[in-house]
């Protein structure tokens, strides 16, 4: 098992987080390792597998690697990780950044992600003690919104009796920004943002894209509230 | 009598799922129709008139008919505060009431209509109607 051809090297790759490239190895085998959510493939899409490594059990996300469709190498280290299988539409820009570096892309995990993941993994407790199954495509649509946005605020998350994720962020002068993640690219929102101006909460709900909520946010003057 | 509003000063309690809350923050989704819902269910306090309110918190908890888990809460709600709070609130104005509807099981039992219908604003204008937060289970 040791030999060389054991082994594939990747090279971690830079992206938004910040991280200097460094050589990482990883044995080919089959370690068992448990799923977090696992999205049956449309066919449509590109599939791509979602590594997630904790440090121990119920402990802080350390890594987190993204393995598209045939690339295979699972890696030696895994102990307590956890790995996922997603459909990602070709415009998401993890497919460009995955692309670009050949099929496999490594990063560190941001203080969101870190966050957002443990708080994921104890609703996903909470969900199985009442039976309820959790929409994979709401959790991956989640995981895009906050992995696009690594410099906002931990939101807090919450799991709904339909299985989907809702996230909210807001402040202590009752503004929010509450986004459920519907699965299949699609948002239902609830933002309230006082207007000055008016001296009045203006309020407003409704269904958007997922490639388009973060507009929607900006022109509802609500992007502090996803803000340090 | 069961058909009647709750009157403007009472209060009533929604049990919410731990799934719902964070620390101390009750999503709004804590007041969503739950899947054998057909109106949003609550616990009518002053159905006990001549008790404490924490003797009439206990006596709700004993009835609830679903399964209380350690986590989960009861939200307290003033019904007037409610109502006025979502009718001036919702850029719809919609209108929500309690309506008294008692079962031998859970005799506290109300419900709250909304007119024309729910949306996903209801739940949290309701969340910040909350006056009180108590366990499920004490």
């Amino acid at each position: 098992m040791n030999s060389r051809e054991d082994f594939t090297t990747l090279e971690i790759i830079s992206v938004a987080v910040g991280w200097s490239s460094t050589d990482f190895s990883f044995q080919i085998s089959d370690v068992p390792i448990s799923t977090v959510l696992d999205e049956p493939s449309s066919g449509e899409t590109p599939v791509c597998k979602v590594w997630f490594e904790q440090g121990e059990p119920g402990g802080d996300l350390s890594i987190i690697g993204y393995f598209q469709e045939g690339f295979g190498q699972i890696p030696t280290n895994i102990v307590t990780g956890a790995v996922t299988t997603m459909s990602i539409p070709n415009d998401e820009p993890i497919m460009s950044a995955l692309q670009s570096s050949g099929g496999s892309l490594i990063l560190r995990a941001t203080g969101l992600q870190n966050a957002v993941f443990r708080r994921i993994s104890e609703l996903m407790e909470l969900a199985l003690e009442d039976e309820i199954e959790m929409s994979p495509s709401s959790f991956w649509d989640l995981w895009l919104f906050i992995s696009a946005r690594p410099a906002a605020s931990v939101p807090n998350v919450f799991a709904l009796d339909n299985g989907n994720f809702r996230a909210v962020w807001k402040n202590s002068k009752s503004e929010r920004v509450a986004l459920e993640f519907q699965g299949s690219q699609t948002v239902e929102f609830v933002i309230f943002k006082y207007d000055h101006l008016l001296s009045k909460m203006m309020r407003m709900t409704g269904i958007q894209g997922l490639n388009r909520i973060h507009a929607l946010i900006t022109a509802a003057y609500a992007d502090h509230l996803l803000t340090k | 009598m069961n058909g009647d509003s709750i009157p403007d000063t009472d209060h009533v309690l929604r049990h919410v799922n731990s799934r719902l809350l964070q620390g101390e923050d009750i999503d709004g989704s804590g007041f969503r129709l739950r899947e054998n819902e057909t109106n949003l269910s609550f616990g009518w306090m002053e159905y006990y008139r001549n008790h404490s309110p924490d003797e009439q918190i206990q006596l709700i908890r004993d009835a609830f008919p679903l399964r209380l888990k350690k986590k989960d809460k009861f939200a307290e709600l003033n019904v007037g505060f409610a109502k006025r709070h979502v009718n001036s609130e919702h850029p719809e104005q919609k209108i929500i009431d309690f309506i008294e509807d008692g079962i031998p099981l859970f005799p506290s039992h109300c419900f709250m209509t909304c007119e024309p219908d729910m949306d996903a604003m209801i739940g949290d204008l309701l969340a910040e109607c909350i006056l009180a937060k108590f366990p499920a289970i004490p």
